[in-house]
Order: C-alpha cells, then sequence, then structure tokens
C-alpha cells in the first residue's frame, strides 16, 4: 500500500518540506521532520512492528510515548549501536537505521514465530519446571541466548557525555498543562525554576487534544507560556529531559539528551537538581483492557492513536472501533473522524456514559453502550471485534448474542493511570480512588507535591487550576511572594471514568495483561493456583510489568485481576514499589563523571546510581525501610526471621556456601584486628566464642 | 543522597560525610572486668529503631569534625544537628 493511505493530506506538527529516509528491518522508508519513529513507520504502513518477548507473536505499535510495551528497536552500527529504544521516543533524523529486536531476520517474518504454537507449554514461571532435569546448568547458556531482547555495543561509546549541578527553588517535572501552570505561577512568583519535560516540544497532551485555555486554542496559550517562561531570568527550560530518580531531600537526576546537531556535540548530559520545593506534573497513562487476543496490531490506546492523527497526521488505520471505559476517548473518536477515518462504533462498556455518548451520537458516531470487547478477529493485522452485552457492573455478559465490528484500529482506553513513579520512589503513599479507577498521591510530602492528571485529575480545566496553585505555593514556601496573576481557565471537559479492567473470562483464548512480556490473564490465575497472593510474588513469578517499559500499561490491571482472583479489594492487594532510575538510563551518561576511569562502564554507572540513592545503597548506615513494624528492632527482626541475633559487621556473609571476603570473616583478621584496636585480654576468646556461637 | 547541616560547614551533600554510628554507645570497662557478653554487647549489638536516632557523623571531606546528628531512620529527614560537646539534642517525637 502506498504511504499516501496512512498519511494524512494536512495538518500535524510535521515539516512537510523536510523529508527524511531513514531504514527499518533492512528496508528504506520516508518520513517528514518532526516525526518519530513510530509515527513515521505507522505512515509507511509498517504494521507489524515488533515481536514479542518469549512467544514471538507479530505487534504493533500501542502507545504513543514512553508507554510503549511493543516496539523496541535498536538504531545505529558498530559503536554508534543504541540499543532497547522505543520506536515510539526515537526522534527522527535523515539516515536513522533501526532494527527491531528480538527477532531475525525481520519483525514481519520472524523465523522464531512458530514458537506460538508451544504457548502451551509455556506459561508463567515454566522454566522453574522444564529445565530442572537433569541439570539447569545444561539448558542455562541456550535459555539466556534466546531470552533477552537487544544486543549490547561491543565498541567503546564514541560520544561525549556531561554532567551538571543546579539548584533551584522550584523544580517543574513534567511540560504538560499542569506543569507549564505551575513553571507560570512560580516564575511570576520570582522563584528561581526548573522547568523539565521530556518530549521534543512542551504542552505534552495539549499538542493533540483540542481544548481553548482562555479564549485561545490550547497550543497558541502553550507557546505564550513557553515564551513567558524562556524570557524570565531565573527560569530554566529543559526540553527531552527525562526525570529519571527521585532521591532523598529533594535530589532529582535528569538525563538531558541533544538534539543531533553535530558529531561532536554532548549526547546526553546528566543532571544532579537540588531543589527546594518539587511539583510533579508528570501526567497519565491510558490503560487498555485486557479481553481476548487484544495483542493483534493495529489495537493501540486511544491517545495514541489520537496523537498520531492529530500531532503527526498519521491514520492509526482506515476503519476505527473505540472501546472504553471513560469519557476521554470519545475526544479521540472525535479527531479522528474529523480527520476522515471512519470511526465504525464508540463500544462502551458503561451502561449509562453520560454526556459524552450524547453528543457523539448527534456528531454520528454510533455508541454501543453497555457493551464489551469479546475477542479480536486477526492474526497478523486487526480485522474486527466481537461485541456482547454486558452484565450491569461489567462482571458477566448479559446475552450470547454476539455482534461482529469491521475494522483495522482498535482503540482502547480502560481509563488513566497516574505516573507517580517518582513520588513513590522517594517514599509518597498511594490510595486507591474508585470514583477515579486509580491509584492516585494519598498526600502530598513536606517538600513534594503532585499536580494534574499526577495527582489523578484527569480534566484539564482541574490540571491547570491544580498546576497553578501547586507553583503558586511550592513558591511561595520558598520565599518568592510577587503576585502570579489569574489562573488559566479552560473550556470544561467531561473525565467520567468507571472501572472496568478485564472483559468476562473466556477460557479458549488468551487475553494479554502485559504485552512487553507475553502475561496473560491465565498466567496471573496460574501464579495464584500456585498460592503466589502478594503482588510481588506475582510480579516476580510472571514478570508481568517487568523489563523496558516497566508495566507502565499493565501494571494497575495486574493489580486489578489480582485483586479479583484472591478477592481482594485493590487497596488490599497493595502495589510495587517502582524500581530506581524510573526510565531507563544509559550506563554511558551514569558514568559521565569519569569516562576514563580505569572501572567498566556497567561498575562505573552502578557506583553513581548508588551514590544518588545516599544511604539506602550505603551498607554501612542503617536504614528502617526493611524492619516494618513500629519500634521492632533489628535485634528482633533478625531473631525472627532466621533465629539468630545480628552480627552487624559479618551479616552478610554466610560461610557454607560463599566466599570469604570480607576480612571481618576470617578468624585470624578479627583476632589481630581485636589485637590491635581493643586490646589483648578478652577479645581474643571473644572474637572466637562470636564466630562460633553466632 | 542527604543533605547534611553541618553545624560548622553548612548543608552539604552525604558523600563528603562519614557516619560514625548511634549515639550515646559507652564503652564498658575495665577491659579485664568485661564479661563476654558484655564485649558483645558493645561490639556488635546496635538498636537501629525505625524511626528518630542520634548519630555520629564525621565531616571527612570538609572541616574534619565529629558531630551529632538526629535522623529518623525511616523517611531519612534530618531533625537537627549539634556539635560535639553540646549536649544531645533532643528528639521530638
Amino acid at each position: 500500500m502506498s504511504a499516501n493511505a496512512w498519511r494524512l493530506d494536512s495538518g500535524g506538527r510535521i515539516d512537510r518540506t523536510q523529508r527524511l529516509s531513514f531504514r527499518f528491518d533492512g528496508s528504506a522508508y520516508q518520513g517528514f521532520a518532526g516525526d518519530t519513529l513510530a509515527s513515521a513507520l505507522l505512515a509507511n504502513g509498517v504494521r507489524i512492528a515488533g515481536r514479542s518477548f518469549k512467544l514471538h507473536r507479530p505487534r504493533g505499535l500501542f502507545g504513543s510515548w514512553c508507554e510503549e510495551p511493543n516496539t523496541i528497536v535498536q538504531i545505529g552500527r558498530g559503536a554508534d549501536l543504541v540499543p532497547n529504544l522505543k520506536a515510539t521516543q526515537v526522534e527522527l533524523f535523515d539516515g536513522l537505521d533501526a532494527r527491531s529486536v528480538n527477532c531475525w531476520p525481520s519483525a514481519r517474518l520472524d523465523v522464531f514465530a512458530p514458537l506460538q504454537l508451544l504457548a502451551g507449554l509455556m506459561p508463567a514461571g515454566f522454566y522453574y519446571k522444564t529445565f530442572m532435569w537433569p541439570n539447569w546448568h545444561w539448558f542455562e547458556p541456550l535459555v539466556r541466548r534466546a531470552a533477552g531482547l537487544g544486543v549490547a555495543p561491543t565498541l567503546p561509546d564514541p560520544d561525549r557525555y556531561e554532567e551538571r549541578y543546579e539548584h533551584c527553588d522550584v523544580l517543574v517535572i513534567g511540560g504538560g498543562p499542569a506543569g507549564l501552570a505551575a513553571a507560570l505561577a512560580a516564575t511570576r512568583a520570582g522563584a528561581r525554576i526548573v522547568l523539565v519535560d521530556d518530549r521534543p516540544v512542551l504542552g505534552g497532551a495539549l499538542q493533540w487534544e483540542e481544548h481553548i485555555i482562555d479564549g485561545q486554542p490550547a497550543l497558541h496559550w502553550v507557546s505564550a507560556v513557553e515564551s513567558e517562561l524562556r524570557a524570565a531570568a531565573r527560569t530554566r527550560v529543559l526540553q527531552r529531559t527525562t526525570a529519571f530518580g527521585c532521591y532523598d531531600h529533594n535530589l532529582v537526576a535528569l538525563c538531558e539528551r541533544s538534539e543531533r546537531t553535530s558529531p561532536t556535540a554532548v549526547r546526553e548530559r546528566l543532571w544532579h537538581v537540588r531543589a527546594a520545593q518539587v511539583v510533579l506534573a508528570t501526567g497519565a497513562i491510558e490503560r487498555p483492557v485486557v479481553f481476548p487476543n487484544n495483542d493483534v496490531p493495529g489495537v493501540m490506546l486511544a491517545s495514541a492513536a489520537m496523537n498520531y492523527a492529530v500531532q503527526y497526521a498519521v491514520r492509526p488505520g482506515q476503519r476505527a472501533v473505540f472501546v472504553t471505559s471513560c469519557d476521554s476517548a470519545y475526544d479521540a473518536a472525535e479527531a479522528l473522524r474529523a480527520r476522515g477515518i471512519t470511526v465504525v462504533a464508540i463500544v462502551d462498556v458503561r451502561g449509562e456514559p453520560g454526556d459524552s455518548a450524547t453528543s457523539a451520537a448527534r456528531a454520528g458516531i454510533p455508541v454501543m453502550a453497555g457493551y464489551g470487547p469479546a475477542r479480536v478477529h486477526g492474526a497478523r493485522v486487526t480485522r474486527g471485534i466481537e461485541v456482547r452485552p454486558l452484565e450491569q457492573g461489567a462482571k458477566s455478559w448479559r446475552s450470547d448474542h454476539v455482534q461482529r465490528l469491521d475494522c483495522d484500529v482498535l482503540c482502547v482506553s480502560g481509563g488513566w493511570t497516574p505516573s507517580v513513579h517518582l513520588f513513590s520512589q522517594v517514599g509518597g503513599r498511594l490510595r486507591y480512588a474508585p470514583e477515579r479507577a486509580a491509584l492516585v498521591p494519598a498526600a502530598d510530602l513536606s517538600t513534594i507535591r503532585c499536580a494534574g492528571s499526577a495527582s489523578g485529575s484527569f480534566a484539564v480545566q482541574d490540571c491547570l487550576s491544580e498546576g497553578f496553585a501547586a507553583g503558586r505555593e511550592a513558591a511561595h514556601l520558598t520565599g518568592a511572594a510577587a503576585e502570579c496573576g489569574v489562573t488559566p481557565a479552560a473550556l470544561a471537559k467531561h473525565a467520567g471514568v468507571a472501572p472496568f479492567w478485564a472483559s468476562p473470562r473466556d477460557r479458549r483464548r488468551k487475553a494479554w495483561v502485559d504485552l512487553q512480556n507475553d502475561v496473560t490473564r491465565g498466567d496471573l490465575e496460574l501464579a495464584v493456583r500456585e498460592n503466589l497472593h502478594s503482588i510481588e510474588h506475582v510480579k516476580r513469578y510472571t514478570t508481568a510489568g517487568m523489563a523496558v517499559d516497566q508495566g507502565k500499561t499493565s501494571n494497575m490491571n495486574a493489580l486489578a485481576l489480582l485483586a479479583e482472583l484472591t478477592g481482594r479489594r485493590i487497596p488490599d492487594v497493595g502495589t510495587t514499589d517502582p524500581r530506581n532510575v524510573s526510565r531507563p538510563a544509559r550506563w554511558s551518561v551514569l558514568s559521565s563523571a569519569a569516562p576514563h576511569a580505569p572501572r567498566p562502564l556497567a561498575h562505573r554507572a552502578r557506583r553513581r546510581v548508588g551514590r544518588l540513592r545516599g544511604l539506602e545503597a550505603s551498607r554501612l548506615v542503617r536504614c528502617a525501610r526493611r524492619f516494618p513494624g513500629g519500634a521492632r528492632q533489628i535485634r528482633e527482626a533478625r531473631r525472627a526471621d532466621c533465629g539468630k541475633p545480628f552480627r552487624w559487621f559479618a551479616a552478610r556473609q554466610n560461610r557454607s556456601t560463599r566466599p570469604r571476603r570480607s576480612r571481618f570473616s576470617k578468624p585470624h583478621v578479627l583476632q589481630q584486628h581485636a589485637h590491635s584496636r581493643r586490646g589483648p585480654s578478652p577479645l581474643r576468646h571473644h572474637a572466637q566464642r562470636a564466630r562460633d556461637h553466632y | 543522597m542527604l543533605r547534611i547541616p553541618c553545624p560548622w560547614c553548612g548543608p552539604r551533600d552525604e558523600p563528603e560525610f562519614r557516619w560514625g554510628g548511634e549515639v550515646p554507645l559507652v564503652r564498658p570497662g575495665p577491659p579485664q572486668a568485661v564479661t563476654e557478653s558484655a564485649w558483645a554487647e558493645y561490639l556488635f549489638m546496635r538498636d537501629n529503631p525505625k524511626g528518630l536516632v542520634r548519630e555520629r557523623w564525621l565531616h571527612t571531606l570538609g572541616c574534619r569534625q565529629w558531630f551529632i546528628v538526629v535522623r529518623n531512620t525511616a523517611t531519612h529527614e534530618i531533625q537537627a544537628t549539634s556539635a560535639l560537646g553540646d549536649p544531645l539534642p533532643e528528639i521530638r517525637p
């Protein structure tokens, strides 16, 4: 099919005068300046852009930014090779050479594809059971080679990296409506601020959602705010910069990527920002719905479809069906329809969807209220979807009447998940808000506050007012008290949502929970049958929520399904803690401080992260995070855990299995040490006795 | 990374400092009179409570002075610091 069938004739924030050539899996394609690799692939009609991790199932684009689970690529060759990037986050440049990972020779024709037929033999944790006889170590090299995504480069990295330190009164993370409003208020108050945004252009979702702010189109408001911020002397705006870690005492680590202007330019820059106050306006990520065959290329998030159509002028498909439990998908459907894409129907699992449905129906989009997705048709590309009427409460089907809708793109939206990774990392607690179907911050910390979608307020008018208030309060607390002006106001939009995680169970077909790791609903059930009830155990056993995307689209669904399977409420299941370095950062930039030190890159990178984490990573200074339960002391904790008292400096040694590394663990050294520092008499015996006794 | 307010140098980053253990920690003596269990207690056993704790820190890469820090082991909040020789800072719950 020609490229024109997928690229819209007009619109989009791309520069059509500047054509860029690139290669993907060896084939040559063309895109425009302003495209990402993902949007350019979609515009060239590439539907299968990746293969799944375990079963090598064909997968297409699913998200449009950091949430993308499917399309992992590596770009460049030789020393320039960069593995495990998300195609959605790679800005297109002329001569880009990208390859899909975990498949050969290409994503379209993968020789490992027949592995799908063995899916029944490979449930969650199969490797714990099947490779035990005669010896796991015989299988290990093979299994390790079969697993894994990209290939690490073997040549030294020729690029330059830098690190910088920065101090400020208010650090605003996120350049969407809430972040911009917060930065605006703090700037006007006179504070010294840093605004961080990880996209190439400011505005966040305002780049593709259509809103009216202060009486003008949202993008006009964005550029007005941007010029005001750039004109302010004490405000620094960092674009293409990802905040990947939030550490003790408001130390935030940022990774700034440079535009590819010249080969000698600094490639990435590590920032250590120590802020008096932090405003987290990190937004929210749309959540898919779990139903049979929901991984076929062509199934994507409604926000992603809207993003591709509006920002990049790409048709995600020719005929679209929406499956939703929230109001924001109606805006996406409207935007697609306005760009000439046929919207076959909006399937809303809510029985009474409210005003959005009424206005969509008035605009001529059929709304099927109270229906749910029963299965997707198609294998290598979406051909249609079966829908069935749902019972009140959406737990079971109301009738056997199945209706098939033909479509080639299926946009799903099960609500929104606030991006609270940084907030949780620094110790913030979450609570489940059923009316928003999301885990939201329970309370702001003393110097860290969440605003906008990150705090669970998904409507644009709330994002603006919350962001503005957060920026003003943060600035006032640092002593900057100038007048901030009027809070920006937007025309109100609906943001209603009903909790809906999965269609009623269909035992004959796989329903995917985590697309990146091939985790199905059946895998979660298996884990529960095998008595793994803690979310942390289930995560490790099934691998739901691991790997490059860290479960940005899947965690909440896995959590809700686990709650359902174990008969608990969602707050009782709890959440997994997001790991340190919440977005992937390259070893090169993490070890930028000492580029020529004689240690391996990985070693230096780990040391650096350890330094950022400070106390938590230190073996000497103890912190009580590991010991829940009031004033329980370490001795009691140790006794309870293993029945032995705690030897504090030799506790990490296990004499029977590990080589002795610490000088303290060798008895003769301990004695010498005791002699030299503490005087001879009782301690010599004591050292011996202590070793035997403990 | 903590930011520790040294009583002499002001707030500095944690890598400049060295941790020196909980206080008060009284060495039993004289050595001949001390039982082995008392030595074991002194050498190996620490309270490590969850919550506020007083501890010694050394500003290794600064003024090289020892001082006392009141730190919350659960939140890493630093409540107070004081010079050695000054009265021990109060722990405010």
